[in-house]
Parts: C-alpha cells; sequence; structure tokens
C-alpha cells in the first residue's frame, strides 16, 4: 500500500527537526547538568552561611582550635628531635589516631612518635572524667608542666 | 594582599617568559594570553620548588640567602629568555590554530556560552573560597603529608635535612617535594606561615587547571568548545572540593594535563616545536615531582609517544622529538632522582611490600580483578557530577569531527590515558592493602588526577557547538555558514 504524500512529508519533516534540534538538545543537556552541578556545590555553602548566621566571628575549626591549645608546650619544645605521645584516648580508634595526627601536625618541625619511651613526652588529655596526676603515674611518667586544657609535658625514660 | 603575592609573582614572570618563548602564537605574550598564564601558574610553583629545595641543600635554611640566589637565578634567566626571544624569528602557526572572527550566530552561542562560563566560575570560586575557611590546614592527606612537610622545612634550623628525615621514615619516605618544597618556600620569604598559603597554592592549580583545559581547547578546536569544557570541569564538584582539600592530586592532574596540551601544541605548530616539546618533558618533569604516579606518568608519554610517531614518522623523528624532550624533562627528573636516592629513606610501603611470589599469587588471583574492574566501572560510569555518561550522552547528541592535524595529538592523549588507567588498575591488583581498603582511599583521588585531561581529550574528539550549530543551520536551510567553517579551516 502507498504511503501518502503527506505522512512523507510529515515524517521527513519530523526527522529533519529532530536532525536539527539534537545539537542543541546536546548542548542544552551538557549546560544544564554541568550548571546543575555548580548550583549544588552552593548547598554547603549555604549550610555554612547558616550554621554561622548571627554570629559575627567565625568558629576556627579544630586544627586552628589545637594550634591555640599546643601553642605554649611549642615553645617549651626544641627545635627538632622526637618527642614521646601519650593519651587517655583509645588509639585503636580512628578519631584517636587523627588526634595524633594533628598533634604531630600543630608540634612541626618536633617528630612525635606515638610512645612514652623518650625524654620528653607530650600528654594530650582528651576525657574531661581523666585525673591528670593518676594518668601520669600510671604510665611512670614524671609531669614536668601542666598546661591546662589537658596538654601536659612529661617526662618520661628513654630508650 | 601585594605582600602575600609577592613571593610567587618572579617566578611566575619567569614561567610567563617561557610560555611567551616556546608556547603557540605570533606574538609571545599577547597571543593565547590565558593558556600562557594558566601554564606559567603551573610552572612557577614548580620552577620556584626546586629552586628553594637546591638552595637548601647547597645554603641551608638561611632566608635571605634564599632571596639573594633566586633573585640572581630568576634575572639570570629572564635575561637569557629575553635575549631568544629577541634573536627569535616570526613565528608562522597562528593561521593553523581557530582564530577566526566569529560570525553573529556564532557571536551569540560564544555570548551564551560565556554568561554559563561566568555562573559555574562564580559558584565554584565561592564554593572553594568556603571550603577553605572551613578546613585552611586542608584535609587530611594534606594535614599529615604535605602541609607537614612544608612546615618542617620552612621551621627547621641548620639540622634540618635529620629533622626531614626523621619525618620521612614515618610515613610515605619517598613521596616528591613540589608542594611542600612549594609551600615552604612562600613561607619563608614571608617570614610566617599564614594558612592562605597553600590555600592559594591549592585555588591556583584548581582553576589554572580549568583555565589551561578551556583555553587549549579554544585555540585547538574553537572558542564555544573552550567554554563548554570549561563548564563541564567547573562542574565537577569533586574537583572543586579536591582542590581545596589541599591534595597533591589536583596539581598532579594539572601537569599531567599541561604535558598533553603542550603536546598537542606541538602536533599541531609550525613554530618553535622544539620548545613545545621541552615544556611538555619540562611539564611531565614536575608531574614526577609532585607525586610518585607523576613518574609512571613520564615512562607512559615516553612509551606512548614511541607508539604514535615510530609508525607514522619512524624512530628518527622519534629520536629527534625526545631529544627536545628530554631536555625539558631532565634537570626535573635530577631533583626527583637525588631526592628518592640520597633524601627519602626508603620506599613507599606499596612498593617496599611487593615480592615476587606475593605480587604473582596477587597477580593470578581473579576475585582481584573482578573486585577492581567492577570499582574502575562504577567509577567511570558516575564520575564527576557531568560524569562519562552524560559526556556519552552528549556525544551522541552532537557527534564528532577530528581533522587531520589533531588526530596524532588526539591518539597520544587517549594511549596516554589509557596506560595510566591500566597502571592504576594493576596497582589495585598488586597492592598490599588490600583491593577493597585500595578502592575507598584512593580511586576517587586517583579518578581525580586524570579527569581533566579525560575532558580535555573528549572535547579534542566531539563536534564543537560551532559546527554543531552550523549543521543545525543548515539543515534548516539558514544558509551556507558550513561552507564557511570550512573555509575558516
Amino acid at each position: 500500500m502507498a504511503v501518502p504524500a503527506v505522512v512523507t512529508s510529515m515524517l521527513s519533516s519530523v526527522l529533519r527537526w529532530a536532525a536539527t534540534a539534537r545539537p542543541v538538545a546536546g548542548i542544552l543537556f551538557l549546560l544544564l547538568v554541568s550548571l546543575f552541578s555548580t548550583v549544588k556545590l552552593t548547598k554547603p555553602t549555604e549550610q555554612f552561611a547558616s550554621r554561622f548566621a548571627g554570629i559575627t566571628e567565625i568558629a576556627p575549626d579544630g586544627i586552628t582550635l589545637s594550634e591555640r591549645r599546643f601553642s605554649v608546650l611549642r615553645t617549651l619544645l626544641p627545635r627538632g628531635g622526637t618527642v614521646g605521645y601519650v593519651t587517655d584516648d583509645d588509639m585503636g580508634g580512628y578519631t584517636a589516631y587523627e588526634r595524633y595526627l594533628t598533634v604531630r601536625y600543630v608540634l612541626a618541625p618536633v617528630l612525635v612518635e606515638n610512645d612514652h619511651r623518650y625524654a620528653h613526652v607530650v600528654g594530650n588529655i582528651t576525657q574531661p572524667k581523666t585525673d591528670p596526676a593518676r594518668f601520669v603515674l600510671e604510665r611512670n611518667l614524671t609531669l614536668l608542666k601542666n598546661l591546662g586544657d589537658g596538654v601536659l609535658l612529661l617526662e618520661g625514660a628513654p630508650r | 594582599m601585594v605582600s602575600l603575592l609577592l613571593p610567587i609573582l618572579p617566578p611566575i614572570a619567569l614561567s610567563f617568559l617561557l610560555a611567551g618563548l616556546w608556547g603557540p602564537g605570533s606574538h609571545p605574550f599577547r597571543s593565547h594570553f590565558l593558556l600562557k598564564v594558566c601554564l606559567a601558574v603551573g610552572l612557577a610553583l614548580g620552577i620556584s620548588s626546586c629552586t628553594y629545595w637546591g638552595w637548601l641543600f647547597i645554603g641551608g635554611p638561611s632566608r635571605m640567602g634564599l632571596i639573594a640566589s633566586e633573585g640572581t637565578f630568576f634575572i639570570a634567566t629572564a635575561g637569557l629568555v629575553f635575549y631568544t626571544l629577541k634573536k627569535r624569528p616570526s613565528r608562522g602557526d597562528s593561521n593553523r590554530f581557530s582564530e577566526s572572527t566569529p560570525n553573529p550566530s556564532d557571536r551569540r552561542l560564544l555570548t551564551a556560552l560565556s554568561v554559563c562560563a561566568i555562573v559555574a566560575l562564580t559558584t565554584a570560586l565561592t564554593r572553594f573560597v568556603f571550603l577553605s575557611l572551613a578546613a585552611p590546614h586542608g584535609e587530611i592527606d594534606a594535614l599529615t603529608i604535605w602541609n607537614l612537610r612544608a612546615r618542617f622545612l620552612a621551621r627547621s634550623d641548620e639540622q634540618w635535612l635529620d629533622s626531614f628525615t626523621g619525618l620521612l621514615a614515618t610515613r610515605v619516605p619517598d613521596y616528591p617535594l613540589l608542594l611542600p618544597a612549594g609551600i615552604a618556600r612562600w613561607w619563608t620569604y614571608l617570614g610566617d606561615e599564614p594558612t592562605i598559603v597553600p590555600a592559594l597554592v591549592a585555588m591556583l592549580f584548581t582553576f589554572a587547571t580549568i583555565g589551561l583545559a578551556a583555553s587549549a581547547l579554544g585555540l585547538l578546536r574553537s572558542g564555544g568548545q573552550g567554554l563548554l569544557a570549561g563548564v563541564v570541569l567547573l562542574g565537577t564538584p569533586f574537583l572543586i572540593k579536591h582542590g581545596a582539600s589541599q591534595y597533591a592530586d589536583v596539581p598532579l592532574g594539572f601537569f599531567i594535563l599541561a604535558t598533553l596540551v603542550a603536546l598537542s601544541l606541538y602536533e599541531k605548530a609550525a613554530g618553535h616545536q622544539a620548545g613545545l616539546l621541552a615544556m611538555a618533558g619540562l611539564l611531565a618533569g614536575f608531574a614526577a615531582w609532585t607525586k610518585n604516579e607523576g613518574l609512571f606518568f613520564v615512562f607512559v608519554v615516553i612509551f606512548t609517544r614511541l607508539l604514535v610517531v615510530v609508525p607514522a614518522r619512524g624512530w628518527k623523528s622519534y629520536g629527534g622529538e625526545m631529544r627536545a624532550f628530554v631536555a625539558g624533562l631532565l634537570p626535573v627528573l635530577l631533583f626527583v632522582l637525588f631526592f628518592k636516592t640520597h633524601v627519602a629513606p626508603g620506599l613507599s610501603q606499596i612498593v617496599a611490600d611487593q615480592g615476587a611470589t606475593t605480587t604473582i599469587e596477587r597477580l593470578s588471583d581473579a576475585s582481584r580483578y573482578v573486585e577492581a574492574g567492577q570499582a574502575f566501572f562504577k567509577k567511570a560510569v558516575r564520575f564527576g557530577h557531568p560524569g562519562f555518561a552524560v559526556l556519552l550522552v552528549y556525544l551522541l547528541l552532537v557527534g564528532w569531527r577530528t581533522n587531520e592535524s589533531d588526530r596524532s595529538g588526539l591518539r597520544t592523549a587517549g594511549v596516554t590515558l589509557c596506560l595510566m588507567l591500566v597502571g592504576y588498575f594493576m596497582v589495585f591488583i598488586v597492592t598490599p592493602h588490600g583491593v577493597r581498603y585500595q578502592i575507598e582511599t584512593s580511586l576517587d583521588r586517583l579518578w581525580m588526577q586524570l579527569w581533566p585531561s579525560a575532558v580535555f581529550l573528549f572535547f579534542l574528539f566531539v563536534k564543537t557547538p560551532e559546527e554543531a550549530m552550523v549543521q543545525n543551520s543548515l539543515l534548516s536551510g539558514k544558509g551556507n555558514a558550513l561552507s564557511q567553517v570550512r573555509a575558516r579551516q
């Protein structure tokens, strides 16, 4: 059966329209997906803004707080060498390990080893219930200085 | 702000001169300005990290000594580059690139794409700034590797080498030093350690990567193509997020992309071909000075050029090409080799833990291939926000078209990226850490090293929006635009 002329004409128009619309659709598609991604990018920005809305001073991050916490201790340590590290954290946990890495970063260029057998040992008390005196005693260390906020400078027995 | 930027301005100026000397265009500085600025940013951070590291060995941690020695080096080198520039014959390669005046419909398209690019750039910049404010010291690897090493270098006294080697021994001992040395140098100049410095370095690398891909494609294909690639990269959330994390993957991705861009320009340029090859070598060297994966990239590029050049043009051509490439690569490679043989106190665990028997066992374990293969496939489909799936849809809708002059550059970029992926895949197979652990901790980062180059390769291959729109006009009977485009090319 012959296809009516009007149908073939409509079909060719549709095909031509599809061919011409395709690249435009492609470009628009790529732009919209990319721009949608960049709009999504602002979501954390909004969360950040709302979190600090009404606060005149932006709260410092954890590392900056640690820098302040250990700033006095840094001045008491030599500008090199290795010191030990003890904490009341469970060192098997990720957070405790992250805290240890933060102390290493904060106290550079002193190398901080997770071991108490050094002449100088950094004590990092993170749990409010921990008693510093007992903490030191249990580890056979000598307290040289309690710098407050859970930061201790201790004397250990070197290897 | 000016005093903050002052330490990086001399190396950027010198690098811009080098990009002008070796890069494309009839005018050394005005032609393809954005491309040269983006290249200069990466070169500057690479060069300055080498000069700082060299000075530490020769003169020790002396601030004034560093400033005086670097000043002398930069002025002498800049003088030499200026002299060479003055003696250089005028270039004839401009007409090889797409510098034609756009027609009115192209202009409308370019305006629309420019608006999209500006929106995407503003949003990405805002996001980057907020991420940097939220974590000014960077994320965990930045803290424990890159910025920690920078602190050791910048803060140490005369015993800096013992102290630094002690630090290296504790984790990934042979990771190279482009980022730590670059940041430590900047801090040494300032006499202070503001956290904005590593954040600025991260920002420069992230946005120079996007600018480089966009400007190179604008030059090699068309303005619209460059803008579209820029929007796709700006619309990749992980690129911005990971860039702001201050890890070394985005800088490595920059140097991988920049090497492939220099090689693609070399294939198309009639001008200073040896210069572009030397620049490609220098950039590949900086990739090796950034991360160990960059050293693998150097071998991959050399091997890829062998696969591409020898069948087409013979061994003699390959030998000549490699001479120029190695001339750029060698100075940086010497820094890398010196560091690895004389300073680094060992090998990274992933290399050190490879015994012949265990490696063969791992290689013959089919389950490792299945696990790594599944992870790679999932990542390939979902990576970036636009991702490969979206790029594939775009390719099907718009189509592809390549010129003869683009093919060699395309082959180089394509084979390089495939070999890099194969290399990364094999690391997952032989890793001593376990495939699952490796996937969880590094697959995203490894993809990010290759993503900008993958986007560059894709847009080298796919039809430009101008070509696609011209076809559109032609099919709808709106003039002879296709013949205009062909005439321009």
